[in-house]
């Protein structure tokens, strides 16, 4: 019975059937891709191929002359090392494009033209979002605007350091017990009224009408009701105690493990494994617990550096193989005993370095599309409907800073 | 037996271009290049199997078996277990640039519609 009212209502729920680009030309492509790769693929070594040459020699050199019992961190450091030379700055280049692409806007020192060409492009493809009596923007738009600023208003707030994390947990405990009249308040300094101002509206429709199911929790900050670009809940830390409990938990044994898997480099693990481990770390704590638990360390000022120092370190470990043994990442450091967190000289350093730059690349790429923000065009001087938001937006502006950002 | 990953491997990847060709949604693309990014990985590794193959991890070699032995076929192919570690990082950063370009596409265009971009036609 219950399955029935399940299905049926699955069937009455609104949804779009999207429609297809070319799917005839499509399938063809797609078919034509299945036989060539089945064509290729009955050429493939079977199963009872022997090793090809290249494998074999790293199986017989690994312990004999790198001291290290597992190959494949051999190869990916050793032999094959040049590959992840290179690699490693793909990678880079990878999050350097997206650092570029997801950052705001920046102070100019000199006019580049680039607002009022966008102004003219947008109003050339967008031409109704310039109609309508006097204001640039829609209603939706400016409310829009507003919950952005409100939210870089309490970032600044927000940096203050341990003690607004702390309140601010404190708040999500609230929040969680039910108790919606003093939460969140606590969390801000002065800003705790604009947010007032900002959700006042919301949580009376949640009292008015008492007979409604829904956790008060949900009907503030996850109601359809809510506006599409109204401020953020992520401030309110609406994780249950449990998750927050576990998380914490699991963060650091999920951090052990990726120091494990790196520094027991001679046994399958090593610097990649351990790197995606460790933003792991990161993204575990920014799920449970927020984004203020993390922004010490996650934040592009601490992250950058870092990456770019691990980076250099990279290319001073491959040139220096160049200059002491003649070759770019030969191994010119000393060999420790088989089974010894140090065995394996340069790989095991190399494989460090690797671990810096893969935790520090991913987290900064996850975290860089995870805080990008609506580069907002200023409202046409002409047409601004609040002026004293506009008043507020050239100061912010003027003290926009790249660290400013926020997820 | 290896062969049903081979052929999962392609048909990955036929699922994940006909997903980039036909769909007009951009998060749909993007997922699509990743579905045929991860069959790769899924190739990567069935290509380093060997039938009755041990990991390639050396600590002692069993028994009366050399190291050269050892090398010349009982483990699993380690070159392409590289391969794969390498692309599982690579792949995460690319999808990372994919999909920051399409939330500023988003932004700006108020859509998602590939179909409706079309500035860059010609």
């Amino acid at each position: 019975m219950a399955e029935r009212t399940a299905r049926e209502q699955a069937r009455t729920e609104p949804h779009v059937i999207e429609p297809l680009h070319r799917p005839r030309i499509a399938l063809l492509c797609a078919a034509a891709l299945l036989g060539v790769l089945i064509v290729g693929f009955l050429g493939l070594p079977g199963a009872d191929a022997p090793l090809p040459a290249i494998a074999r020699y790293a199986m017989e050199i690994a312990l004999p002359q790198w001291k290290i019992t597992e190959p494949v961190n051999e190869i990916v450091y050793g032999t094959r090392g040049f590959d992840t030379f290179g690699e490693t700055f793909l990678l880079m280049a990878a999050i350097v494009s997206v650092a570029t692409i997801a950052r705001s806007r920046e102070p100019r020192g000199e006019y580049l033209g680039e607002e009022e060409a966008g102004l003219q492009e947008q109003r050339e493809s967008d031409p109704t979002g310039f109609q309508g009596g006097g204001g640039g923007v829609s209603a939706a738009e400016s409310e829009a605007r507003e919950a952005e600023e409100e939210e870089a208003e309490e970032e600044a707030g927000g940096d203050e350091g341990e003690e607004g994390a702390g309140t601010g947990r404190d708040a999500g405990d609230d929040v969680v017990s039910g108790d919606t009249t003093g939460d969140g308040d606590a969390a801000g300094d002065g800003d705790a009224a604009d947010h007032d101002v900002a959700s006042g509206h919301r949580r009376g429709s949640a009292h008015r009408t008492p007979g409604s199911r829904v956790h008060p929790v949900i009907e503030r900050f996850a109601s359809d009701r809510n506006p599409l670009g109204s401020r953020a809940p992520e401030h309110s830390q609406s994780m249950t105690v449990v998750v927050r409990v576990a998380a914490r938990a699991a963060a650091v044994i999920l951090a052990v493990a990726a120091v494990y898997l790196c520094a027991r480099g001679y046994s399958p693990g090593g610097g990649f494994p351990a790197g995606a481990a460790l933003s792991g770390v990161a993204l575990l704590l920014y799920a449970a617990l927020g984004y203020r638990a993390v922004s010490r360390v996650v934040r592009p000022r601490v992250l950058e550096p870092v990456e770019m120092i691990g980076a250099v370190v990279v290319v001073a470990l491959a040139v220096l193989g160049l200059v002491l043994r003649g070759s770019v990442m030969a191994n010119w450091m000393p060999l420790a005993p088989a089974q010894t967190i140090l065995s394996g000289g340069l790989l095991q350093a190399f494989s460090v370095t690797e671990l810096v730059e893969v935790a520090t690349g991913l987290t900064i790429a996850v975290f860089a599309v995870l805080s990008m923000r609506h580069d907002w065009t200023p409202d046409e001087p002409d047409s601004v409907a609040r002026p004293d938001l506009q008043e507020d937006r050239d100061q912010g502006q003027n003290q926009d800073r790249p660290d400013r950002r926020r997820p | 037996m290896i062969t049903v990953n081979y052929l999962a491997a392609a048909t990955l990847m036929c699922l994940g271009l006909y997903t980039v060709l036909s769909r007009r949604n951009l998060i749909k693309i993007v997922m699509g290049l990743s579905l045929m990014e991860s069959s790769t990985y899924l190739l990567l590794v069935s290509l380093a199997y060997r039938r009755g193959s041990t990991a390639p991890v050396i600590l002692d070699p069993p028994n009366g078996v050399t190291m050269q032995q050892l090398a010349s076929g009982n483990v699993a192919d380690p070159v392409l277990q590289n391969f794969c570690l390498t692309a599982i990082v690579i792949g995460v950063a690319a999808a990372a640039v994919f999909l920051a370009v399409v939330v500023r596409l988003a932004q700006h265009r108020r859509s998602l519609d590939s179909d409706t971009d079309r500035e860059l036609r010609g």
